[in-house]
């Protein structure tokens, strides 16, 4: 990643935050403004990069740089500790989008292992007002938030990979992610230490 | 202070950090009010407001950069924050091996690990977030609990005027003057302090 572009980002995000106001541990904000604002980043998206696949990636950089930060924001306002297992974060995640976007997702889909479940979303406030145009059906208009889940968890030492099963956008009954976990990242051992 | 130091050389010195393996970072600041407190110094991930010197863990390298780029720091500035980086080094290291053993001779799964320990001179607070952010405040014998004071520090300084500025990098040395400013303003207007002050 380059730095000129991680600048970018961040400024990007920056603009989306300047919207928000702090009001009693909840960020109220006009949810239109809210939708419309997303929808003008990704148009501009597409505008820039032109190409949908590049667009994806852009967004999905946006939100890891997103959640990184926003990690910190769960962990300080919810004061909780660490998960025991996938199933705690599972939950945790959806705590995380009621209290950023004020939705609750459902838990779904758990496979046999433990290892991986699905996320499914009846109302999705990003894409309120959207329409795919013909030349964008590959692109994951919310991809944004499989960034902020990547970030958010790489930084409690989670490796996880998530991606979109179904889209309303595409016609599809609900929104499913997908989320699976892959490993634990473990803290940097000192040399010398067993 | 030479207990201080004897201490920390017993605990940090089996474990040899290997600074190209550390990706966290840690800062030192050395400011007047806090010694009001009885606190000396303070440690950390992301830490902390009212002085002139940070320091990153990341490699010694860094450090060099740093002062062969400061070319406006004295020479005694250049020599405190060499003596500082190794002294950033043996904290983590200490801090990493406390940790471990406290969670090796924990009977039970640990919740919150290691809190604080306690020597004849001073008292050392940690608090580590999920995220692996690393808190710590040195303090004196007399001020107990400080661990409150350091979750306020994370939730209402760092949070709001580190993790929400974005022209702070989060695995840069924090710079920002607002920041240092709200820490200021934080220990000033906690209990340990006022109760101190009178």
């Amino acid at each position: 990643m380059s730095r000129a572009g991680t600048k970018l980002d961040s400024k990007k995000v920056f603009c989306m935050k300047n919207i928000l106001r702090y009001d009693e541990n909840l960020y109220i904000i006009n949810s239109e403004l809210f939708t419309l604002t997303y929808g003008a980043l990704v148009a501009q998206l597409l505008k820039d990069y032109e190409n949908v696949e590049d667009v994806n990636k852009q967004l999905e950089r946006m939100g890891y740089n997103m959640g990184i930060r926003l990690i910190e924001d769960f962990l300080a306002r919810t004061g909780s500790g660490r998960c025991y297992d996938f199933r705690d974060t599972a939950e945790k995640i959806q705590t995380g989008f009621k209290i950023f976007l004020g939705i609750t997702p459902t838990i779904t889909n758990w496979s046999a292992a433990g290892d991986e479940f699905s996320l499914c979303f009846e109302a999705n406030p990003l894409t309120e007002f959207v329409e795919l145009p013909d030349h964008c059906l590959n692109l994951k208009y919310c991809n944004v938030l499989i960034g902020v889940l990547r970030g958010a968890c790489e930084m409690v030492q989670m490796e996880i990979a998530c991606w979109f099963v179904q889209d309303q956008l595409k016609n599809d009954n609900v929104t499913e992610l997908r989320i699976k976990f892959i490993k634990r990242l473990e803290d940097a051992i000192p040399a010398g230490e067993d | 202070m030479l207990n201080r130091v004897k201490l920390r050389r017993s605990l940090a010195g089996p474990a040899k950090v290997r600074i190209n393996e550390i990706n966290r970072e840690a800062l030192i600041i050395e400011g007047t009010p806090l010694n009001k407190l009885g606190i000396t110094r303070s440690y950390g991930k992301a830490f902390l407001g009212l002085g002139r010197l940070y320091l990153s863990l990341d490699s010694t390298l860094a450090v060099k950069k740093q002062m062969a780029h400061s070319t406006t720091q004295s020479p005694i500035e250049k020599a405190t924050l060499y003596v500082l980086s190794s002294e950033a080094k043996l904290m983590y290291g200490m801090l990493f091996s406390i940790k471990s053993f406290v969670s090796k001779i924990s009977p039970l799964d640990p919740k919150e690990g290691f809190l604080y320990y306690k020597t004849s001179k001073y008292t050392l607070h940690y608090l580590e977030t999920p995220s692996g952010l690393k808190f710590v405040l040195n303090t004196d014998n007399v001020t107990q609990n400080a661990r409150e004071l350091l979750q306020q520090l994370y939730r209402e300084v760092y949070l709001e005027y580190v993790v929400k500025n974005p022209l702070c990098q989060l695995n840069e040395p924090i710079q920002s003057e607002l920041f240092k400013l709200k820490v200021d303003e934080l220990f000033k207007k906690s209990p340990l302090f006022l109760s101190r002050s009178i």
